[in-house]
């Protein structure tokens, strides 16, 4: 009886090692010589949101230039910094927020920064939802059980959100609600599942998801703005494929794919540092949600409620 | 000592450890003494019934717990096939929620619970059913007054083990309860922590704490298990 049951194992480890090599057998003669190997391999962390255009902007930039590989890691834009501050070896930060960005800079792991890109917050329901979710003060409602949104301590998503709902006086009531997300991606997919009867995202991550649908936008004015910001970090700075890489995501042909996933660009006075300007183009890819997005107030009309 | 953050990652995990082996003893003990009395000359539907209980039971030990909670996820959700069940008959809604972590728990420590119960089971000699069997006691009677007390330091051995798999239950947990401010357990706290900058330095506290209740745990589990053979081989 043991005997048997050792022969099996023994039997069954054979044929894994047995396998294991058959497989990579075939791999050796082609892997090498097929593909050129990329001289230089650029490390690019960025927020979760940012991951659709990112990727399109490093596969485009591998493309024209054969001789970079673009390493792209998607996170938290608090789980990236954290992972900065740890001493990951890294080049490029894609911050939701400026407040992580600055946080590194701080430390002196920062070689330059700038403000890149603009989205705003949107609330939104499965697409098959029952329950009537048109203002903010539905939250309360016993019916929404879970409101998804990023980690409001750390992610800048959760941060934003939970900034719009403390001005709206609603943070109280619905806190105990929050499920939330490691990064804002998460935070949709909660919704996207039904696990959340509501969730806050950007507009950007509403957009790439069908099974989810925006209730209504949240006005701009509730939050700091929502502004990602790039840096170049200190480990890098002497390395020209990430400064050239850092300069080609702010040249125009990177920006307009940030535009075509519905990213605002933060519009520059000069070329190099500048404040954040107030009415830059802010395109939101299907307008269904809403024809002039910041118009729309997520606070009841004044004329409506106010004595 | 301890933030109050802390103090209720401990709390909630010693409640989700607590309520998990509590709901999965009753379930777990004729598991493991079907599975340890089954007779090896019993006929093959039976054995093969065996085998699968085995296979079910021990499956959460190897899955990635990941896939456990990843699976409970899809089941739970309102929309899933237990979740839409629950939200209409009893408008219960579990992701997210403590229970649902108490739920993930029981289910990634049940193989611990039933292999150290099955393994207390078969310590406890058969001819001493049989006897009392054989001096008038139904099969129920001669299990809880001669079979239960035998094995019961094997079983609590079994409990306390289970009980420190619950308090390291990371990947099924963060499934189902996702990572929200007062619902973290001590490894969701230390995760959540590790996201944020400067994160790292402050959740040592909460890393002692589990390697502290962890150590205990298994010493605990140890001395019984111990205690239980020495007595068997007395």
């Amino acid at each position: 009886m043991h005997g048997d049951r050792w022969r099996i194992i023994f039997c069954a480890i054979c044929a894994c090692l047995a396998g294991g090599c058959t497989r990579s057998q075939p791999a050796k003669p082609g892997g090498v010589s097929a593909e050129r190997k990329p001289t230089e391999t650029i490390v690019f962390l960025a927020a979760a949101s940012t991951q659709e255009p990112v990727e399109t902007i490093a596969t485009n930039y591998e493309r024209s230039s054969s001789s970079i590989a673009v390493k792209c890691s998607f996170a938290g834009s608090s789980t990236l910094a954290e992972q900065i501050a740890a001493g990951v070896q890294a080049d490029l930060f894609l911050s939701a927020n400026q407040q992580w960005v600055q946080h590194l800079t701080d430390t002196g792991l920062v070689a330059k920064s700038s403000p890149l890109l603009r989205n705003r917050l949107v609330l939104i329901v499965p697409v098959d939802s029952e329950v009537v979710i048109t203002r903010p003060e539905d939250l309360l409602k016993d019916s929404v059980r879970h409101l998804a949104m990023a980690d409001p301590e750390s992610v800048p998503a959760g941060i934003y959100g939970r900034e719009a709902l403390e001005k709206l006086n609603l943070w109280n009531g619905v806190q105990d609600k929050v499920a939330a997300g490691d990064d804002v991606r998460q935070a949709l997919s909660y919704v996207e599942t039904g696990a959340a009867e509501a969730g806050i995202v950007y507009a950007t991550d509403a957009i790439i998801s069908d099974k989810v649908k925006t209730a209504f936008p949240i006005a701009l004015e509730l939050s700091e703005p929502v502004i990602y910001q790039v840096a170049l970090l200190k480990s890098a700075a002497e390395k020209p494929a990430a400064m050239a890489f850092y300069q080609h995501l702010q040249s125009q042909e990177a920006l307009t794919i940030f535009r075509q996933q519905g990213f605002g660009v933060v519009e520059k006075a000069s070329p190099s540092e500048g404040s954040p300007q107030e009415g830059s183009g802010f395109g939101v890819r299907g307008s269904e949600s809403s024809a002039e997005p910041d118009t729309i107030r997520a606070t009841p009309d004044s004329d409506e409620t106010s004595p | 000592m301890l933030t109050t953050s802390e103090w209720s990652a401990l709390e909630l995990s010693l409640r989700v450890g607590v309520c998990a082996v509590a709901a999965s003893l009753p379930t777990a003990i004729p598991i493991a003494y079907l599975l340890a009395r089954g007779a090896a000359r019993a006929s093959w539907p039976i054995q093969a019934i065996r085998w699968l209980v085995q296979l079910g039971v021990d499956l959460p030990l190897v899955l990635p717990p990941v896939v456990t909670g990843y699976l409970l996820l899809v089941c739970l959700v309102p929309g899933g096939p237990i979740g839409s069940v629950l939200d209409r008959w009893f408008g219960v809604r579990l992701v997210f929620t403590w229970w649902a972590a108490a739920l993930a728990s029981a289910v990634v420590s049940f193989p611990l619970l039933v292999r150290t119960i099955r393994l207390a089971f078969q310590n406890v000699d058969p001819r001493l059913e049989i006897a009392a069997r054989g001096l008038g006691a139904g099969p129920l009677d001669s299990f809880f007054s001669v079979t239960l007390p035998l094995a019961r330091r094997g079983i609590l051995a079994g409990a306390i083990l289970a009980f420190a798999r619950c308090l390291g239950e990371f990947g099924a947990t963060i499934m189902v309860l996702g990572s929200s401010e007062g619902r973290r357990t001590i490894p969701l706290a230390i995760y959540s922590l590790s996201h944020r900058p400067g994160g790292m330095e402050r959740s040592w506290r909460l890393v002692l704490l589990s390697v502290g209740l962890a150590c205990a745990a298994l010493i605990a589990s140890e001395l019984l298990e111990r205690r239980q053979s020495l007595r068997e081989s007395a």
